[in-house]
């Protein structure tokens, strides 16, 4: 069946669309997805650093694992 | 990102294939991308195939990589290695045979825009897929509330016919019902079916040489090459990058206006972290995603990346193993990475220069080599009606060139498309016959609005063109920026020009905006006016921002400047502290004394 765009997963990491061939991983308690074996790691080592307070302030708020990955920056 | 250790193994890792072979092959492929472009050109219908080259064209290999691309339009080569990606996983290669092809235009699905139709070609040899033929090119209606697409457009169905990946080919023959659906549901048939044809023709034509080429060395050789050539291309990129000093450069740069909220701006924020050999283009902290239609996808927005990292690497072979380096962080839902069903038909064409400048401002900063904005926007016109000469429909996609930003080099270039078009303009003599339209005017924008920045290297010209209306009626539609913010400059030097769009009616001497004269939202971003015989529309794009401290430009410069017409000798004295005799030459000594702070 055809499945739009917004029920597939988004990369936790660089945001794109993720058709087949998900990499999941879990970061913090989290299951997440990326799109490569490269984004998991660049999420461990920028990512999440870089945005930690704002990835956390999503979690407490019970935000999507969706909304996890993109925190924006304040 | 990748550790040292990691980096270096690839790097030192020999490669299988003798120098001779490889190049040999790479060439081969390199040269039929080429093939593949003319032979797009030659049986294409539309002048922005034949004339305007909005295409690309490019081989993946077996693994779906891109292996060799002809010098078309960046902006879609970018975006293709996503794109092709993309399909061949959603289709997955076990579900292609022999004889397929795909067709794919959803932006969302890491595309461009819906105009950019992607056709995709596997290519067997004893049953494996050895390789890919692909395009993308735009087609210039595609459905849609606006003829040729461009307009102030709220979300993806306004603006046209939107296909995943499905297959428009099963052996060798066209889908039938596919083609129905697609050329009942487009304003000019003809076209859209014989310019599809044209860009399917050339993957067969890349087909058989690919064919050519692994008949000659062999599939296991075939798949080495193509390994190899992602090898070199990746070595010679990550030494380029090595060169820039490690650290995190940011810049921003802002989009007026999406046709829906006239009075806003939308922020591009890059933080460009370069980590040894590597580099991140994070675009975190940039705005939420518009309701009008400039938003960029994620492909546009990596493509934007690429065509601005492409001038830190200067004149290497560009596959995959170029993008490899470089990683683009772009969060959903912002003006940067647009989400369903968000309107994006101008983010590809008119966001996406303001991108690579914003990337450029950042590159400048770690190369300290500085370049000023582009004008940044490419006086987008879509047009459309009845050709009272046949009485056949009629859709035109109108664009043309800007002055680009001075930069530590040099004076920014004339009449120039974005640095990820690459596209020409359409002649005034294709323009004439093709079109009811008369190029009344067409030269410089030497206007004071459009002027562009001074500076120790002034910023390039944009174009001014006014096009008369010959039909009984038109509809135009736009998609233009810089109406109010200016490309800005560097360094000391100042801002660029705006954008204009006027439209003078038949007998009138006023020219008016269409905000005056249709009572518009945006002077610049509109659907569906109606113009009649005899009307004029005038298009003046912006000239680029200027690059250092214009008192610091070579006087000699400024003299041809003003002997040219740009400038009076009074705004040579004001803006350039540069004194002129009678006969146009410079005044030395006092130049001299004027920039020394004399009077």
């Amino acid at each position: 069946m055809y499945r739009e765009v917004n029920q597939m997963s988004r990369c936790a990491n660089c945001g794109i669309l993720v058709p087949t061939q998900e990499v999941p991983f879990a970061h913090h308690g989290h299951d997440l997805v990326a799109c490569s074996q490269k984004c998991v790691r660049l999420y461990d080592a920028y990512r999440y650093p870089r945005y930690r307070e704002q990835i956390e302030r999503a979690e407490a708020a019970g935000e999507t694992t969706r909304a996890l990955g993109y925190a924006t920056a304040d | 990102m990748a550790s040292a250790a990691e980096t270096a193994g690839t790097v030192a890792a020999p490669l299988a294939t003798d120098p001779v072979t490889l190049e040999v092959v790479r060439s081969h492929l390199v040269t039929t991308c080429r093939e593949m472009g003319i032979a797009m050109m030659r049986t294409s219908y539309s002048p922005i195939f034949n004339e305007g080259l909005d295409f690309s064209c490019v081989i993946f290999d077996g693994s779906g990589e891109m292996v060799a691309q002809a010098d078309f339009c960046p902006a879609m080569i970018g975006a293709i290695v996503h794109v092709v990606e993309w399909a061949i996983k959603e289709v997955g290669p076990e579900n292609m045979e022999p004889g397929d092809v795909i067709l794919h235009n959803d932006p969302y699905r890491n595309g461009c825009h819906l105009p950019e139709f992607m056709v995709l070609k596997p290519c067997f040899v004893d049953g494996e897929i050895v390789a890919y033929a692909a395009n993308i090119a735009h087609m210039v209606d595609i459905g849609g509330m606006v003829p040729a697409a461009f307009g102030d457009t709220r979300n993806i169905f306004q603006e046209g016919l939107r296909f995943p990946p499905v297959k428009i080919y099963r052996d060798d023959e066209e889908v039938e019902d596919l083609f129905k659906v697609l050329i009942s549901n487009v304003r000019t048939p003809e076209y859209a079916y014989g310019d599809l044809k044209a860009m399917i023709g050339s993957l067969y034509l890349a087909e058989r040489r690919i064919r050519e080429v692994v008949d000659r060395h062999g599939v296991a050789a075939f798949h080495q090459c193509a390994e190899d050539i992602k090898t070199v291309s990746e070595r010679l990129a990550r030494a380029a990058i090595e060169e820039l000093p490690d650290g995190e450069y940011e810049f921003a740069g802002a989009i007026e206006d999406d046709g829906v909220d006239p009075d806003a701006e939308w922020t591009i924020k890059v933080n460009l972290v370069v980590d040894g050999d590597e580099v991140i283009a994070d675009y975190t902290g940039s705005s939420p995603q518009s309701g009008g239609p400039a938003n960029q996808t994620w492909g546009v927005t990596a493509s934007a990346t690429y065509a601005a990292m492409f001038n830190v690497f200067g004149a290497i072979p560009f596959n995959h193993g170029c993008y490899r380096p470089i990683s683009v962080i772009a969060p959903p839902g912002t003006f940067v990475n647009v989400e369903y069903p968000g309107s994006c038909v101008g983010g590809n064409s008119d966001s996406s220069p303001t991108s690579v400048d914003v990337v450029l401002g950042a590159i400048s900063a770690a190369a300290g080599k500085g370049t000023a904005s582009d004008g940044d926007t490419h006086g987008i016109l879509s047009l459309g009606g009845v050709d009272p000469r046949d009485g056949r429909p009629f859709a035109h996609l109108y664009f043309d060139g800007f002055g680009w930003g001075g930069r530590y080099s040099h004076d920014g270039n004339d009449c120039q498309v974005g640095k990820t078009s690459n596209c020409a303009n359409t002649p005034i003599e294709v323009l004439e016959t093709r079109y009811p339209l008369e190029c009344v005017e067409y030269g410089l924008n030497t206007g004071a609005a459009g002027r562009p920045g001074a500076g120790r290297h002034r910023g390039g010209f944009g174009t001014r063109r006014v096009l008369r209306i010959k039909s009984p009626e038109m509809t135009v539609s736009a998609h233009t920026n810089r109406n109010k913010l200016r490309p800005w400059g560097a360094d000391g030097g100042e801002d660029g020009g705006n954008c204009q769009v006027l439209i003078r009616r038949r007998g009138e001497d006023e020219w008016r905006t269409t905000v005056d004269l249709f009572g518009t939202a945006s002077p610049g971003k509109f659907s569906n006016l109606t113009l009649h015989e005899g009307d004029e529309i005038e298009v003046a794009l912006p000239g680029g921002g200027g690059y250092g401290d214009p008192r610091t430009r070579d006087p000699e410069l400024v003299a041809e400047d003003v002997r040219r017409g740009y400038y009076t000798a009074a705004e040579a004295a004001s803006v350039y502290a540069v004194e002129l005799e009678a006969d146009g030459s410079v005044a030395a000594a006092a130049t001299a004394r004027r920039r020394n702070g004399g009077s």
